[in-house]
This record gives C-alpha cells, sequence and structure tokens, in this order.
C-alpha cells in the first residue's frame, strides 16, 4: 500500500486508502510520517476514499497530527463520509482535529 | 431464530476475514432493521474484538483460529467470539474514551458503544466474548 500524496502551495496532500485498519495501519503511519517530516508540516489528509477505519487508523491520524504540531504545523481533516465522521464524535476526536468537508476548503484554510 | 456462523485462521498482515464480517455476519444485522449507520458500528465493534484477539489473545502470531456466530432472536442481535489464545485479563475495560491526544486505547470504547451486553468466559482453553446488542424498536 502506497499513501496517495501530492503538494499543493507547499501542502502535503494525503489521501487515505478505503479501508484504513490493524493490518496496514503501521505501513500507513510510517509514510505519514515520512511525508510530514519531509515537507512543511501543513498537511490535509482527504478520507474521501476511506470508508473503513478502525481505531489503529484513528492511531495514524492521531500520530500525523502530533508529528506535524511538532514541526509547528497542523494537520487538516477534508471529505470525510458519514460514518467515520461519527467514530470521530464517539471517540470525540472531532474536538482535537479541523475537519473541512472539502479538500480545497482545507487547503485554503492553512493560507 | 437466524444463525450465521464464520472461521479463519489469523494472519496480521491480511483483511480477508473483515470481509466475513461484513458479508455474512451484517446479514443479521441488516434483517433485523439496524440502520446504515448502526451497522457500521456493529461492523467496526466486532473488528475491534477480532483486533484484540489477534494482538493480545495471539500476540499477533499467524495461522491460529478464530470463530464467530451471529444469532438474531426476536429481541437481540448476538455475536459469539472464540479463540485459543492467552485469557483476557479481568476485570474487561469499561470502554471510558480515551485522551484525545492518546495514540491508542480505543477499541473497548468503540466495542461497548454498540453492544451494551459483553460478557467473557473462558472454558477448557477457549475465550468465549459474548457481545449482545437489543434489536431496534420497529416504527
Amino acid at each position: 500500500m502506497t499513501l496517495k500524496h501530492r503538494q499543493e502551495n507547499g501542502i502535503d496532500v494525503v489521501t487515505l486508502p478505503q479501508r484504513l485498519v490493524m493490518a496496514n495501519a503501521g505501513d500507513a503511519r510510517a509514510q505519514l510520517k515520512e511525508i510530514i517530516q519531509s515537507g512543511s508540516g501543513r498537511v490535509v489528509v482527504n478520507l474521501a476514499e476511506t470508508s473503513f477505519m478502525d481505531s489503529s487508523g484513528l492511531a495514524v491520524v492521531v500520530a500525523g497530527l502530533q508529528t506535524a504540531r511538532k514541526l509547528d504545523g497542523d494537520l487538516y481533516l477534508a471529505q470525510m463520509s458519514d460514518s467515520i465522521r461519527a467514530l470521530f464524535e464517539l471517540t470525540r476526536l472531532h474536538t482535537v482535529f479541523q475537519i473541512f468537508d472539502d479538500e480545497t476548503a482545507a487547503v485554503r484554510a492553512f493560507g | 431464530m437466524q444463525r450465521v456462523d464464520i472461521a479463519f485462521s489469523t494472519d496480521p498482515d491480511d483483511m480477508a476475514w473483515h470481509g466475513l464480517i461484513e458479508t455474512r455476519l451484517m446479514l443479521l444485522a441488516r434483517a433485523a432493521g439496524f440502520d446504515e449507520l448502526e451497522i457500521f458500528g456493529l461492523q467496526l465493534a466486532l473488528v475491534e474484538a477480532v483486533n484484540n484477539i489477534i494482538e493480545h489473545a495471539y500476540d499477533l502470531q499467524p495461522d491460529q483460529p478464530v470463530a464467530i456466530s451471529g444469532e438474531c432472536s426476536a429481541t437481540e442481535l448476538l455475536y459469539q467470539l472464540r479463540d485459543h489464545g492467552r485469557p483476557m485479563p479481568l476485570p474487561l475495560p469499561s470502554g471510558e474514551p480515551a485522551a484525545t491526544d492518546a495514540a491508542g486505547g480505543r477499541g473497548w470504547q468503540i466495542i461497548r458503544a454498540s453492544f451494551p451486553g459483553v460478557a467473557y468466559a473462558r472454558h477448557d482453553g477457549v475465550n468465549l466474548l459474548t457481545l449482545r446488542r437489543p434489536l431496534p424498536a420497529p416504527d
């Protein structure tokens, strides 16, 4: 599994896979960390393709947020489905992340 | 009473068993009238329970047996997970929310959010985790 990644105006935009679960979370976590540390620390994670995520998947984005903030950056989330949003709300992680309906708005929010 | 049984062997790098939960075990939930968001929660809770078996009961060893049965009665949906791994430490986790900056510790919160009835027993070297959810009220 290789995370989709591109840069837009100095911001790393990463698209997570259709399933982000225990079996691929370690790999995804390492790739996301490398992307963030190689860039500016400003990251948008697009969840448009992610239909299923477990607590290991949540740990991937929490670790990404912590890596970004160590670089004085941030990690925004975009385009999550209703079910993924419900998971973030259940675990209260929606209070930790800035969440945007679309990727363009998330990129623009970095200013 | 409807019943579905699945069985598979562990492989920490594989997610094929997710398909069995989604296509076989969630048939019962759909037939019982749960909506899509509830089904997502039930499926996720079962995935978390199996993750616990793979990671903690079997220490990520491959080729270890897991069996799950599902039953739907007139009043509840019931799943029972069986494995031959290490016993679960007791008491079972309460499912209190993890700190928002914690890397892990959210699995039991997810399990208990979908299954208000949770019981664990061990008989003859077999762990048996029972998860119960009342059926939705008819419209």
